[in-house]
């Protein structure tokens, strides 16, 4: 078994085929954080359908978050919020990172 | 052989012109093998397009990029993968492509990033 990957990325699902790719890609075990405008991803309804959440952990930067106003309690509750310290921590936690943008 | 010695793969997304990042993961790849190190070269998505025979882009004014691949075995580059779904989205197979490579599974793919120190994505 291999040691997790994170895999960061950047752009909104809506508008770039970065997230697909990644998630074609990406172990079971690891580690996906959705930073600057990857964020809105959220926001796209096949979230809803893929079921990510039983094999990859999920994270959202919180700033980026509230920077658009996506930081409502309706949101997604299998996407969990990091701060910026919680960034580092992930990225401590998993051997390598993957910036997908 | 020297204990600093890394895995990198470089995994390239986009096609060969109009952006500059097809040509610095080729840049990236080529110094990396200078320097020694153990690389892995993937292919996915737009990337495929790099390898299609017959580009001209001197009728764009840019220089052949394809050209350049068939340099990786000067470098001792042989691991080069190609994302099997982005051929055949593409109607594309590896005959059409300018060099020979690995096509590769979306868990392939996966198993190249889980062996690797670092992962560079353009």
């Amino acid at each position: 078994m291999s040691t997790p990957s994170l895999h960061i990325v950047n752009k909104s699902s809506l508008d770039s085929h970065a997230l697909t790719s990644c998630l074609a890609v990406a172990t079971p075990g690891d580690c996906l954080l959705l930073i600057e405008d990857g964020v809105y991803s959220v926001l796209d309804p096949s979230w809803r359908e893929a079921d990510l959440h039983t094999h990859l952990e999920i994270y959202a930067l919180a700033e980026d978050l509230q920077a658009r106003g996506l930081d409502a309690d309706s949101l997604d509750s299998r996407i969990r919020r990091v701060d910026y310290a919680g960034f580092v921590a992930l990225a401590c936690r998993c051997a390598r990172s993957v910036s997908w943008s | 052989m020297s204990d600093d010695r890394k895995t990198l793969t470089f995994i390239t997304r986009r096609a060969p012109y109009g952006l500059g990042n097809a040509k610095a993961s080729l840049d990236m790849v080529l110094s990396a093998a200078v320097f020694d190190q153990q690389v892995h070269y993937i292919f996915m998505g737009e990337g495929v397009l790099q390898l299609r025979r017959g580009q001209q882009p001197a009728a764009i004014d840019a220089k052949d990029l394809s050209a350049a691949f068939s340099a990786l075995p000067l470098y001792d580059v042989d691991s080069i993968h190609v994302e099997a779904e982005a051929l055949q989205a593409r109607g594309m197979s590896a005959a059409d492509l300018v060099i020979p490579v690995k096509v590769a599974s979306a868990a392939d793919i996966a198993a190249l990033i889980n062996v690797s120190d670092a992962v560079f994505n353009l």
